[in-house]
This record gives structure tokens, C-alpha cells and sequence, in this order.
């Protein structure tokens, strides 16, 4: 099989090749076709071609005889590269035929199906080798102008059934066998693309429909058998992925969704792991991922239980819908144009809409993943509910009585005080380059008083160390800093920033934000058509702040929400709803320091602190910090130290206004610095 | 009192400062979280009495929203009493009850008993 694909490649790139020069004689300039953009796969990956090619169908492929229209869909498939070119050159001479068969290579790009087309489609014709040639170019390129069409086509047709049928709107060549009414819906949808593509204002969509009918008619006997699809599969099993479901559900009624997650566990619910489940939690915590919550009622971090959950199997026949979720599995490239998600066993399941919420993941050290295992046994990246069990766990049996965690992140920070609040007894260090705990977010002065809390409790703090070696030593391991110095600890935990789990989307040709590695949405959080991304994975356009990433908890409710209800509009043809509300984060990682904020919170930029006078015998301050624009000086973001009350929302109308701090102390009178007067007034 | 190093300013602003006129205010309304009942009318299936959404997107969802709807249609009964058919389903759909227990819970919810 795989030296097969080799060989299959290896032709492919020669035609590549021989198209080059046919579109230089055709006479198009070559910047009309942009090539597959630059991204070469890695060893071993799975190759960029499989999109329009994809031989690891979930089915026994049937063997394949050519029929009439084949060939001419073969030899369309040769000028397809011509058609773009020609589209633009509306008077040539060539332009009638190039339309015409342009659907026919539609239909052979949309049936990927059936995989062995490619494969004896070498063998009878010499034109079908340059033939098949320029699909897997055009398919990967998914931002470019020629897939657009066939894009266009599809999200077309998929959009035309949802008026008919309600429980399975499916593109026309991916029903899955148990629909229950799959014979009179391709028929009625192919009829209803046709009248659908008579409306776009390109020409080349409308003069292929009535071809096109007939093809995708025939097509559907062959495809019927084809299992995979859902109309809604939302990549990633996290906060924004289960949030975008509820969405989804809410807005439509009887929708399906399919929810493909890398991890093992149901949706869970991360800012316990480095809080509450310390906070809250007892000697059983680590098996049940639980604690007991301020109000006195038992918790877990699971945001549902397996009941709420369709089987997979069981969703295409679910007639009310459902949420599907697929544990452990892990999702490889969209191919945009056949409208499917490849998992990494080469399964392919077809979708309506698709949602990448895959999040982020810690960003490893190279100095601990070049060392030996004893000393990786000893490390522990922190991120996931296995990563909280194993530092409770030897915490709890005391194997572990010195604990490093290196970092002045929100998570190393709220670690280093959630284990020292919870474990008094237990010797707890920081190990970080900068001068403060959060520095990248807190201006100086509450960055040191924030430090300075945190020391007071018990947690020892090595600011602005550097760390240059690490070795396992006796029982425990020693880590040697840049000045000589050795530090010897039972257990190291890491959370030191994070890698956005991008890979999918720059597999799938997607575009990659530069700055904030996140995947880029608009503001609709839409990356094309039919695919969106939500929570810590999406760089989406903020009408106020600019495009940002944000790796919060609320963003991920907020923008999965957003994501979600956008689907099911954009699916309805209605008006998508534009991100507006800002999400805020809650931290706390030293005694009295209780931080909200909202916006832009980035110590680089000026800030103002209003602070009211601490109140006789109390350890608690409160202030409210103001971050100004770069760019204007009015108020970006918005930071709450010990205010609460609707501040948060206060917070936000301040920035949406774009206020500037003419009067500094009239914005603080919005915020409860101070307790009223117990008099009546 | 102002102090400003770098880039950050701190300034510190008293009770007598803090609770001097003139009074503001600002308005947030627009940031609440609507009720059940969107203002055009429409049912808010992510409102927080409704779990956010995750008792219509549950698995036993469309007989949650049969119930919810009638429910609130029905203004004249006590809750406890009215919709006891969808209140039924949906509690046994929740609870993978059998069809023989569904129909003996239906019997017993639709029969009026003095209690």
C-alpha cells in the first residue's frame, strides 16, 4: 500500500512537471494556479495527496471499471489546470469545452471515495498520469482560487438540503448507508444544487450544473455504501469543543455532532488541575478528579458524564441527533475540498461543518528532553489530569518531599501555591529566568508584592536562575544552575509556556498567524466556508483589540459557544454573529491576590494602578490596573486585584468604549474599592 | 498620591475621594446573560437554568425540549402536575428505563391520585 502511495507520488510530481510546462503553453500566466503552498510533509506523515486520493477508505474498494464519462472526466481532469486560467479568460476559444468538463473533474475530485479511480487510471491513458496530477495540487491548496469552486459546489449543496430534510442533510456523495430516506434526497439535492448554482455570480459554477446532476446521480450508487459522515465534527474534546456542541444542539434541534478527541478522557475542565482540585480536594481526589466545592456538593472536572453521549454508531440512525464522542483518536489533515477529516489510522469521516479546537499543549525543554529517562522519569510537563494524578499521587506517599516547578507562568505560579497550601510540609521551589512570578502580565509593582505574598507563605522562589544542567543523583535529581550552584529535588513539574497544536491545521494548508501561531479565523471565527476554530488553537479578529489568541477558560466557552451557533447560521445561510464579548481570567497564586482581568493584560504596555487605602487590620488590598493602548493611550485591558461585583462587566464596556483615562478617579468610582457606609443614606 | 516608575503609574485614591461626588455610572446591560427568554421571545436552551445548553444537547435532549415547551406553554398547573406524558419520556429516556417501566411510570403520573 504505502509503496504504492510512494510510487503514486513519485508520478505525481513528475507530471507536476509536464503540467508546468502545458500551463506555460496554454498561455496563462502561471500565478493564475498557485501551486501546493509550501509545506512539505513529514517522514512518515501521512502525504498531502491523500485528499482526492485517499485509498485508506473504511471499505473493501471495489474494483473499478471505467465507463464513458470516466475517460472524459480523465481528460477534463488534464485541462483542469487550463480551466482556472481560462475562467479568467473569458474570451478564449478553449472556454466552452474547459467548463464542460471542469464538473467532470469535479466529480472525480468529490469521489475520493473511490480510491482505485486513481490507481488504474495510470495504466490505460498517458494523459490520465497528468490527468490525476494536478488534483492532489489543487486539493491541499485550499486558500487558493481554484478549489474555491468546487468548495463553493459543495457547501452549496450542503446548504440547499437543510431546507428539505431535517435528521440528514448530507452532501450528496457521502450519505451514510442507514439514512433512512438516502434514494429520492441525492436526487432532490442534486436538482436543488443545480438551481442553487444557477445563482452564484462566477460563471463556471452555473454552466456545469445540469452535467453535474446526472454525474453525482450515478455517483451515488456507488457511494451509498460509503459509511463516514457527520453533519457537525468538531476536532478536539475540550472546553471550546464541548461548549461549540452545546452550541450546535441549542441553535438546531435534532443536530448530529461528532466530537473527535486526542485524549482518553470526557470533556474535562482544566483550571481545577492547578486550583481547585488542590484547593478543595482530599486523599481521593486523584482517582476521581474531584473535590468538594465551596457550596458543600462533590465536584469532578468532568463536564459530563458518558449517559449525555450517543454512541458513534449509534448517531446516523439517532433521529433526534445527538453528541458523539470519539476518544483517543487522533485527527491528521481536513481535506477542504472533499469535505472530510482523515483520523491518523487512515479512517475518513465526511462532514457538513467542521470545528478545529485542538488547544495547546506545555512546550517541552530541550535541556529535559535530551536527557536520560531516569531523569525523565523524574520530570512531569504539567497540562493534563494525568499529570495532576502523578504529582498528587507522590505527593500524597510522601515520595516526593522536594518539589521544583520551573516556570513564572499563571500555571507554575498557581502550582507552587496550590501544593504549598495544600502540602504545608512539603519543601516547594520556583525556578525562573525572570525577576518576577508573572511578570509578562503584572506591572512591576504587583508583580513584586505578588512574589513577595507567595515567598511569605513558605514557597521558595529562585528569580532570574538559569538552569544549565540536570542530572539524576542518588534518589532524587540535581539540577545545576547557569552559576555553578546545585539544586536537588524528588520531582521536577514544568509549565513554562505552551505550543498551540497547530499541526493539523498547516497539514490541511490552512493559515498559520505568524505571531500568535494560532489558526486564522476571522471574526466570525470562519477559517473558510465550512471550517472554524475556537478556544486556545484560534488567532481570531477582535473588532476592538486586533486579532489575538487567548488561552483562557472563558475564550474557550466563549468562542466554542460562538463557533458553534456560527455553524449552524452559516449552514442556514443566515447572518453569522461577529465575536463582541470579551473573556476574562481568574488567577490566584498567593494568599489575598484574588486577579481577574479582561483585554490586552500585557505588562509591556503603560499602565495605571488606582489602589484604595487597605482597610485597619485586614491583609487584603484592592486596586484596579488599567493597561493603555500603544497606539491612542485609551484603555485596553483591565485588571481586578481583590474587586469583584459586576467589575468584570464594567471592565468590558470601558474597553468596547475605547475610554482613555481623562479622569482617573471617576473610572475608579465604577469599582467596588471601597465598602459603602453602613449609614443610611 | 502618584508615583510613576518606567511605565507604571500608581496612584492611590481615599474614602473621602472615592465616595465624593459626583456619583458614576456606566452601563453594562448589554453584558448580562439573558434568561431563558431571549427579548424576541425564543427559547434560550444555554441558559444557565438550563444547565447551558447541555440538557437539550444530552443524548435524551428532544424530549427535554418537548417538556420545556410544554411546560411553559402551560400556565394555569402547578409544575409538579402538568406535562406528566413528556415529563415521562424524558425522565425515562434520562434514566434507560424500558419500555414496560416507562409505560407503569406514565400510568402512574397520568392517573389522578389524591396524594
Amino acid at each position: 500500500m504505502l509503496l504504492r502511495a510512494i510510487g503514486r507520488s513519485a508520478k505525481n510530481l513528475v507530471s507536476v512537471r509536464n503540467i508546468a510546462l502545458s500551463r506555460a503553453s496554454l498561455g496563462g500566466g502561471g500565478h493564475h494556479h498557485e501551486p501546493t503552498p509550501v509545506y512539505t510533509p513529514k517522514p512518515g506523515s501521512l502525504d498531502w495527496y491523500l485528499c482526492g486520493n485517499n485509498k485508506k477508505s473504511a471499505h473493501e474498494p471495489e474494483p473499478y471499471i471505467p465507463k464513458g464519462d470516466d475517460y472524459g472526466s480523465f481528460v477534463g481532469a488534464a485541462v483542469f489546470v487550463g480551466l482556472t486560467i481560462a475562467a479568467v479568460l473569458f474570451k478564449t476559444d478553449a472556454f466552452k469545452k474547459d467548463t464542460h468538463v471542469h464538473h467532470h473533474v469535479q466529480k472525480h475530485e468529490t469521489s475520493h471515495e473511490s480510491s482505485s479511480h486513481a490507481e488504474p487510471a495510470h495504466e490505460p491513458e498517458p494523459e490520465e498520469v497528468e490527468a490525476v496530477a494536478p488534483e492532489p495540487v489543487a486539493s491541499t491548496s485550499s486558500p487558493s482560487s481554484e478549489p474555491t469552486p468546487v468548495a463553493a459546489q459543495t457547501s452549496e449543496e450542503s446548504a440547499q438540503p437543510s431546507t428539505s430534510s431535517q435528521s440528514e442533510p448530507a452532501p450528496v456523495q457521502q450519505e451514510t448507508p442507514e439514512v433512512s430516506t438516502p434514494t429520492p434526497e441525492p436526487v432532490s439535492q442534486s436538482s436543488e444544487s443545480s438551481a442553487s448554482s444557477s445563482s452564484p455570480s462566477s460563471s463556471s459554477p452555473s454552466t456545469e450544473s445540469t452535467p453535474q446532476k446526472s454525474e453525482e446521480a450515478s455517483n451515488e450508487s456507488d457511494e451509498k455504501k460509503k459509511g463516514l459522515y457527520c453533519e457537525y465534527v468538531i476536532i478536539g474534546s475540550g472546553t471550546a469543543a464541548y461548549y461549540a456542541s452545546l452550541a450546535i444542539r441549542a441553535k438546531q434541534a435534532e443536530a448530529k455532532v461528532l466530537m473527535i478527541g486526542e485524549e482518553n478522557e470526557l470533556p474535562y475542565n482544566r483550571p481545577p488541575l492547578s486550583k481547585e482540585l488542590w484547593w478543595y480536594g482530599d486523599e481521593n481526589s486523584s482517582k476521581k478528579l474531584d473535590y468538594t466545592a465551596l457550596s458543600g456538593k462533590k465536584r469532578d472536572i468532568f463536564y459530563e458524564v458518558e449517559g449525555f453521549f450517543v454512541k458513534p454508531e449509534d448517531l446516523p440512525s439517532a433521529t433526534h441527533g445527538g453528541v458523539s464522542l470519539i476518544r483517543g483518536s487522533k485527527v491528521v489533515k481536513i481535506c477542504e475540498e472533499d469535505k472530510t477529516v482523515i483520523l491518523e489510522d487512515g479512517t475518513t469521516i465526511g462532514f457538513g461543518k467542521v470545528l478545529i479546537a485542538t488547544g495547546t499543549r506545555p512546550k517541552k525543554m530541550d535541556l529535559f528532553e535530551k536527557s536520560s529517562n531516569e531523569v525523565q522519569n523524574k520530570i512531569t510537563y504539567y497540562h493534563y489530569p494525568a499529570d495532576f494524578k502523578k504529582v498528587e499521587n507522590s505527593l500524597a506517599d510522601s515520595t516526593v518531599k522536594t518539589i521544583t516547578i520551573i516556570g513564572n507562568s499563571l500555571i507554575a505560579s498557581e502550582l507552587a501555591y496550590s501544593i504549598k497550601r495544600k502540602y504545608e510540609n512539603v519543601n516547594v521551589h520556583q525556578i525562573f529566568e525572570e525577576k518576577y512570578n508573572a511578570s509578562d502580565i503584572l506591572p512591576e509593582h504587583l508583580a513584586k508584592k505578588s512574589t513577595e505574598a507567595i515567598q511569605k507563605m513558605g514557597v521558595n522562589v529562585h528569580s532570574e536562575e538559569k538552569i544549565g544542567g540536570v542530572r539524576k543523583c542518588c534518589k532524587n535529581v540535581v539540577l545545576t544552575m547557569k552559576d555553578g550552584s546545585e539544586h536537588r529535588t524528588d520531582l521536577i513539574v514544568i509549565a513554562d509556556g505552551e505550543d498551540v497544536n497547530s499541526e493539523l491545521a498547516e497539514a490541511s494548508g490552512l493559515k498559520i498567524n505568524s505571531v500568535n501561531g494560532g489558526v486564522t479565523t476571522d471574526k466570525y471565527l470562519k477559517v473558510s466556508p465550512n471550517i472554524y476554530a475556537a478556544g486556545s488553537v484560534a488567532s481570531f479578529d477582535d473588532s476592538v483589540l486586533g486579532t489575538r489568541r487567548l488561552s483562557s477558560w472563558e475564550n474557550a466557552q466563549i468562542s466554542g459557544r460562538l463557533a458553534g451557533e456560527n455553524m449552524v447560521l452559516n449552514k442556514n445561510e443566515k447572518d453569522e454573529k461577529a465575536f463582541w464579548y470579551q473573556p476574562s481570567f481568574f488567577t490566584k497564586f498567593a494568599p489575598h491576590l484574588h486577579l481577574n482581568a479582561i483585554g490586552q493584560i500585557d505588562s509591556k504596555l503603560e499602565t495605571v494602578a488606582v489602589y484604595a487605602e487597605p482597610e485597619k487590620d485586614s491583609q487584603i488590598e484592592r486596586a484596579v490596573v488599567f493597561y493603555k493602548s500603544k497606539n491612542g493611550g485609551h484603555i485596553v485591558g483591565v485588571l481586578l486585584v481583590n474587586v469583584f461585583g459586576p467589575s468584570l462587566d464594567v471592565a468590558r464596556r470601558i474597553i468596547d468604549d475605547r475610554k482613555n483615562i481623562e479622569d482617573l478617579k471617576e473610572l475608579a468610582k465604577l469599582f467596588p474599592l471601597y465598602e459603602a457606609p453602613k449609614a443610611d443614606e | 498620591m502618584i508615583t510613576r516608575k518606567n511605565q507604571d503609574t500608581v496612584v492611590v485614591i481615599n474614602r473621602n475621594e472615592y465616595f465624593a461626588d459626583p456619583k458614576v455610572q456606566i452601563d453594562i446591560s448589554k453584558y448580562k446573560e439573558p434568561g431563558p427568554k431571549f427579548p424576541d421571545g425564543s427559547i434560550n436552551w444555554q441558559c444557565p437554568c438550563m444547565a447551558g445548553g447541555s440538557l437539550v444537547s444530552h443524548r435524551c435532549g428532544n424530549f427535554f425540549r418537548e417538556l420545556y415547551i410544554c411546560m411553559k406553554s402551560d400556565e394555569s398547573k402547578d409544575a409538579s402536575v402538568k406535562c406528566p406524558n413528556q415529563f415521562v419520556n424524558w425522565a425515562a429516556c434520562m434514566q434507560n428505563m424500558s419500555a414496560e417501566k416507562r409505560e407503569m411510570m406514565r400510568k402512574a403520573m397520568t392517573e389522578t391520585t389524591t396524594s
